[in-house]
Order: structure tokens, then sequence, then C-alpha cells
């Protein structure tokens, strides 16, 4: 043996592909029957936020399609990310079908509003008790974690929003099938989205971009302070939203909201310029589109809060903010990552032992390039046209732009049912 | 003078030596990178600096650089050539030699290579790892995925941390 050297002795701990490709498949499949849905039905995507379609909508999206993806997307990166085994591997595979489960009651039970009967009730608890495997799996892995990061203290402050979201969507869920919130379940409803959008998804997002950003653009010489800002003031920014909503007290919390996300943008616009891969692929164009959309939603969000618009636009710009962060800010990032991570992890799966023995394929050949491209387009095409569509009020303006995504999302489809059939 | 370059004649190489920049408190790579730019690819640009300048190694790499390093007191010598492809393989020891039980090194720098082909060039070369040799591979992050690979094939890895962006990783024959 060679002489004995310095650095730690490695252990096994790639989880099984097989549970995370379930998730990926099953989210892929609701982005595109969410489009497709959106596209039969867009005359609902205005109007009153409180609606049963859009109500039904924003959950396909939030929890069919962006929580489904970041669920299989933590249950693989965990090892990458916290650099240990996941707690466990059956907890990701059982708490798969009583999440799904619960998104699909949810989902129709806001679709055709039956909140009669204990339905809405059991299924926010399913909801809530699917959260709670998942909260406790990540949780439990991390309690391996030595010492923190700027990505691992995102995860954890994404966990807790998470449960939070969850149990307040649990009490909204309750609340629609016997009422017992004194006072205004809007109001609620306002925090449980807040949170949900701010808290856990914002953490959730900027924790896994500070890993992974780096790690595709190669970069490593940037500063870490705006990072550190930025998770300061939102999650005092999110505090801040709670003591408002207990005491009814205006605080402008959201200004510090605001300052956060603009101050995560320019975290971002460091490791770009750190970056020694130039290039950006079509993975990477939707991931900085995506940021980009960002400081727009931050802005939106301030004018909803903190300016004295006529309620009438209010509303529109209610709507035009939910659609910029799920279509935007997530839709765009998750596709991004998923072109960067996805054709790696199959290729791993089934060519890697035979490197060395027989021909196998590049990446780039696992999925066509020039579709990715046309989708990207598709997508930064329809998603202002729904925003200025909304902005408008013009019915055929928002169609167009959902037909536009709707087709953008078919072709993602294919791209995907390419990278995970090949032979 | 690194054995490599000794065919180098003395015209092609650039002397750089940034003592003067850093005494003066200054980042030296701004002038590493203008020097370069003024070099012809057939130069070998030979960097005199007070420590070992591993971070440059990537950076020089990314524009297809290869470098060799001498330690002479408390001096480095760095001679940065373009030179072969990146992540050719070398042998430390020569022909030869592989008969005998000496412990040998074998050596890869997959570093800023695109996925998976640093993983393509570790498995690649794991056939010429036997007992007595260590495949040492120059990577930009930890291999995470390729352990349970190398558990697999039945060898072993040990990752060191250099810098960000640059880790050691040894690999073995198990057993």
């Amino acid at each position: 043996m060679s002489a004995p050297f310095q650095g730690s002795i490695t252990t096994p701990y790639t989880p099984p592909f097989k549970v995370v490709r379930q998730y990926f498949i099953i989210a892929t499949i609701t982005f595109i029957f969410l489009n497709g849905l959106m596209l039969m039905s867009s005359r609902y995507i205005s109007g009153f936020h409180f609606q049963p379609r859009l109500l039904s909508f924003a959950h396909m999206a939030v929890l069919g399609w962006a929580t489904m993806i970041i669920r299989g997307a933590m249950t693989q990166l965990i090892p990458v990310i916290l650099e240990t085994s996941l707690y466990s591997v059956r907890l990701a595979k059982w708490g798969l079908w009583l999440y799904l489960a619960a998104v699909i009651t949810i989902v129709s039970h806001f679709w055709f509003f039956a909140i009669k009967g204990g339905g809405m009730a059991s299924a926010a608890g399913m909801a809530f008790l699917a959260v709670i495997i998942f909260v406790i799996n990540v949780g439990l892995t991390m309690r391996k974690v030595k010492s923190i990061n700027i990505t691992i203290a995102h995860i954890i402050a994404a966990i807790v929003y998470l449960t939070v979201v969850a149990a307040i969507g649990l009490l909204l869920g309750i609340n629609l099938s016997i009422p017992f919130i004194k006072g205004d379940h809007l109001h609620y409803l306002g925090l449980h989205a807040t949170i949900g959008f701010v808290g856990w998804f914002s953490m959730i997002i900027m924790g896994v971009s500070y890993k992974l950003l780096p790690m595709f653009t190669l970069s490593y010489t940037y500063k870490t302070w705006p990072g550190w800002t930025a998770f300061g003031l939102i999650n005092l920014g999110v505090l801040g939203i709670v003591v408002e909503f207990l005491t009814n007290r205006p605080l402008y919390s959201s200004v510090l909201i605001v300052t956060g996300m603009f101050m995560f943008s320019y975290q971002i616009i460091l490791i770009m310029k750190g970056r020694m891969r130039k290039a950006l692929d079509v993975g990477l164009r939707h991931a900085v589109f995506a940021y980009g959309y960002i400081p727009v939603a931050a802005l939106l969000g301030g004018l909803i809060t903190l300016s004295n618009i006529n309620p009438e636009i209010k509303q529109r710009v209610i709507l035009i903010y939910g659609f910029t962060v799920l279509f935007g800010c997530i839709t765009l990032l998750i596709i991004g990552m998923m072109y960067k991570i996805v054709p790696f992890l199959v290729w791993f799966h089934k060519y890697s032992d035979k490197v060395g023995k027989e021909k196998v394929p590049m990446l780039k050949e696992m999925f066509s390039e020039r579709i990715g491209n046309l989708q990207f387009w598709l997508l930064n095409i329809g998603v202002p046209d729904v925003m200025a569509g909304l902005f408008l009020q013009n019915q055929t303006v928002v169609a167009i732009g959902i037909t536009i995504i709707f087709i953008s999302s078919l072709l993602f489809g294919y791209n995907m049912f390419t990278v995970f059939t090949r032979k | 003078m690194i054995e490599n370059l000794k065919n180098v004649p003395k015209e092609k190489i650039v002397d750089l030596d940034v003592r003067p920049e850093l005494d003066a408190g200054r980042d030296p790579f701004n002038l590493i990178i203008k020097t370069l730019g003024n070099m012809k690819d057939d130069q070998v640009l030979h960097l005199i600096i007070i420590f070992e300048p591993v971070p440059l190694y990537t950076v020089m790499k990314m524009k297809g650089y290869d470098h060799s390093t001498e330690q002479t007191g408390g001096l480095w010598h760095v001679y940065f050539y373009k030179g072969e492809a990146s992540a050719t393989v070398k042998a430390d020891a020569g022909e030869g030699e592989s008969k005998t039980s000496e412990p040998k090194t074998i050596e890869i720098d997959v570093r800023g290579l695109e996925p998976p082909e640093p993983m393509v060039r570790i498995i690649e070369t794991l056939p010429q790892v036997d007992k007595n040799t260590t495949l040492l591979v120059h990577h930009h992050r930890e291999p995470l995925m390729l352990y349970d690979k190398l558990e697999h094939l039945g060898y072993q890895a040990a990752t060191e941390k250099i810098a960000e962006g640059y880790y050691k990783v040894r690999i073995t024959k198990k057993g």
C-alpha cells in the first residue's frame, strides 16, 4: 500500500435513483397537466384571487410541481449539499405517495370548491403529515452536519417555514370545513401565501443556488456577505410580517424583504462574475432568467404591500405577482436545474458502469439542446405575455400567453421523456 | 530546471517575478494575466513567487496552460506552458519500473471539465491502478457520486481539500 495520506476515507451514500425519478416524473407530468388545464380554463385567471379555480391552479403549481420537484431534488442533493447520507430512503419513498394523494385531494377539492364535509380538512391534514415526514427526514439528516454554511442555514430556515406554511394550511383547511377562526379567513390566507413564497420558496431557492450555481459555473472567489445580508433581511422581514399579522400594525416589513431580494440578486451577480466556465448552456440560461424575475417579483410584492394603489389595480397586481413568482422565478429555475441535474443522473445510473467497456453517450447527447432553447424562448415570451394580459385584463392576451407556455411545457416534457427513456 | 522543460530554448521563456508586486501589497493576478496576453502559444511563462499559487493553476488550466512547479528555499518557480490537451495521463515512474514494488503515482487533472468527463477519465484510468499504484486526481470539487462507483469496482478514495475549487483525490485498489 502507498504511504498514509491526509484526507477523509469516504463511504458510499448515493440515494437510489428510482425514488428521485418518481418525484421528477410526477412533477413534470403535473406541470404539463397544470398548463393544459390553465389553457382550457384561462378565463378563470382574472379577478379576485380567492376563487376555486385559481386556488386549485395555485396549489397544483406550488404543491404538485414546485414542492414536488424540490422534495425529489433534496433527496438527491442532500449528499452533495450536506456531504452526508439521507436519514431514511424509506421515508422519502412512502412520503411521496402520501404527499401525492394529499395534493390530488386538495387540488380537486378547491376545483369543485367541495368544502362541505371533512374532505378539505382531511386533505390538508394529509398534506401536513406528508410535509412533516419530509421535514423529519431532512432534519434528522441535518443532525449529522458538523458546521453551518450559507446553504445549510437557508435549508434550515426553509424547512421551518415549510412546516409553518403547512400548519397554517391545515388550520385554513379545517376552517373551510368547520369555520372556527375568529376574524378574516383571507387574513390568514395572506400569511399562508407570504410565508410560502418568501419563507419556504425563497429560502430553498437561495440556499440551493448558493451550492449549485458555483458548482455548475466553477465560481469560487466571490464574497458571500450579500448572501448573508439577504438571509438576515428576508428572515427579519418574514418575522415582521408575522408580528404585523398578530398585532395588526403596519411595520413596513416588506421593505426588508424587497431589499433582501436585491441583495440576493447582487450575490448572484458576484457569483456569475467570478465564474470560470463562461459559456451558459440551456440549463444555466433558464437559471439566469429566473434570477432576473426575482427583483421584478420583489418590486411587485412591494407595490402590493407598501403603496396605496386603488384596490382594483392592486387586485390585478396580486395576480401578476403570484404568476411571476410561480412561472417566472420558480418554474424557470426548476427547469434550468433539471436540465443540469437529470441528464447527469440518468447517465450515471445507465452508463457509468459501461465506461471503458463500450462507447457511452456524452451528456449533450442525452436530450435535444435545440428543443431546449426553443422551449426556453417560448417560456420567456409566454410569461411576460400573461403578465401583460393580466394587467390589461385582456383575456385574449392571457390565453395566447398560456398557449405558448403550454407548448413550452410539452417541449420540456418531451426532453425529459427523452432523457428518462434513453436506452 | 524541470525535466520536461529542459529542451525549451531560453529565449522562449518569459520570466515574471511578482515579488515587487506582492511587496507593494498588490494582487499580482492582473499582472500575470496581462503578461500572458502578450505571449505567444509556444512561449513558457516562468513565474517567481513566494507561495504556491494554487488557485492560479485552475485559472491557467481554463486558459489551456499546464504547469510545472519547483520549490527552492522560500521561492516557488512555476512554469506555465501550452502543452498537451488537459487531463493527459502522465506517470511519474518511467517505463520498465512497473515490475518492481516501488509505489508509483499516476496523476490526472480533470479540473474544469464538464460532467461526466471527469468521471469518465477517472474510470478509464482505473485499470492502470494496481496494488502499488495510487491514482492522484486533481479535481475542481469533491466527486461524491464517484465514491459509490469506486466502492463497487473495488477501489477506495480519500479526498483532501486544497482550496476552494481544488481537491486532491487519491484512489487506491482495495485489499
